[in-house]
């Protein structure tokens, strides 16, 4: 009778312990999984950031400086630039766009439709321009428009589609002066 | 059960909690580190907006080389990014062609430092260049 009551409580036991492991296999796979993709998402969107931020430094390059912001919305800016002083002018529309119910980032040039850099995928959250003067004050007239604030929010699926499903976030903000209108 | 076959079931059990611990926090720690890095990109965004500023304003010749060290100096700014404070604090140094020199009325150059600190959530003071080791600009006056 004892050794059947022993070997019953080592088979619960031992029950115990197994289950507990491969719960904490699947916990540990989750949260590598969830690490590596937010490691990922910050080395993407910084990427993505430098790309944007180099197409942000060709504001009013070439053109006049009344001709140089054309839209200044809180998901748009349309802004022109030409190759060179007096070349033929490009605008640039970076907007966020809705496709399939999700927010993406896509840089458009001089009205194709195909757009140049994107589309990229984002959060709920999308983008949000916040336009400055030159003595800082938010939302001037667009010909008073020395730089932007630029706030965007890159997303991943995680690892978990059932219980406890938390999006992989990096919310990234940048400021770009557009050092042509300065000049 | 004899009392030797119990010391070795608890043997192996503090064995395996301590494999489990180690694991687990190697994993947290490096999930620690990828959001510190999130939070030092946000940091460093931050420094380029300053030093961007003070280019742009340069070349707009709305601020005078001569007045980088009279704005800047000592000069401490608080900006919140995705809900976490930054402070800032910025030195300026001004410099000659020999380095640095405190004593002269006219540098050809000024050094920028800035260090700047956050407390995210982990409640672990994070510095984004620190006041011994700052993050640095060197700008030249264009007049010179």
């Amino acid at each position: 009778m004892i050794t059947l009551l022993e070997s019953i409580a080592a088979t619960i036991i031992g029950g115990i312990f197994i289950l507990t492991m491969i719960t904490s296999i699947i916990n540990i796979q989750a949260v590598g999984v969830n690490t590596n993709q937010q490691i990922m998402l910050v080395e993407i969107s910084e990427d993505v950031v430098s790309v944007i931020e180099s197409y942000l430094s060709l504001v009013g390059a070439g053109v006049a400086d009344s001709a140089a912001i054309i839209t200044t919305r809180d998901t748009l800016f349309s802004y022109s630039y030409a190759d060179s002083v007096g070349g033929s002018p490009h605008i640039i529309n970076m907007t966020q766009e809705n496709i399939s119910g999700a927010k993406q980032l896509s840089v458009y040039e001089d009205g194709n439709v195909t757009p140049i850099l994107g589309p990229f995928e984002l959060s709920d959250f999308g983008i949000q321009f916040t336009y400055y003067d030159v003595n800082d004050n938010a939302n001037p007239a667009d010909s008073l428009v020395r730089y932007v604030q630029m706030i965007m929010e890159f997303e991943y699926d995680t690892f978990r589609d059932d219980i406890d499903k938390r999006f992989i976030r990096h919310r990234i903000q940048i400021w770009k002066y557009f050092k042509n209108l300065y000049l | 059960m004899t009392t030797g076959q119990i010391f070795l079931i608890l043997l192996a059990m503090v064995l395996f909690s301590t494999i489990y611990l180690t694991t687990y926090n190697s994993l947290f720690d490096q999930a620690d580190l990828a959001y510190k890095g999130m939070y030092l990109l946000n940091g460093q965004k931050i420094l380029d907006k300053y030093f961007q500023e003070i280019e742009a304003n340069i070349l707009g010749e709305i601020l005078a080389f001569g007045a980088i060290q009279s704005t800047y100096n000592g000069r401490s700014d608080l900006l919140t990014v995705s809900g976490i404070v930054y402070h800032l604090n910025i030195t300026t140094t001004p410099c000659t062609i020999n380095g640095v020199d405190t004593v002269t009325v006219t540098p050809e150059f000024i050094r920028l430092d800035m260090s700047m600190w956050a407390i995210p959530p982990d409640g672990d003071t994070l510095w984004i260049g620190m006041p011994q080791f700052p993050i640095s600009k060197v700008f030249v006056d264009l007049d010179y």
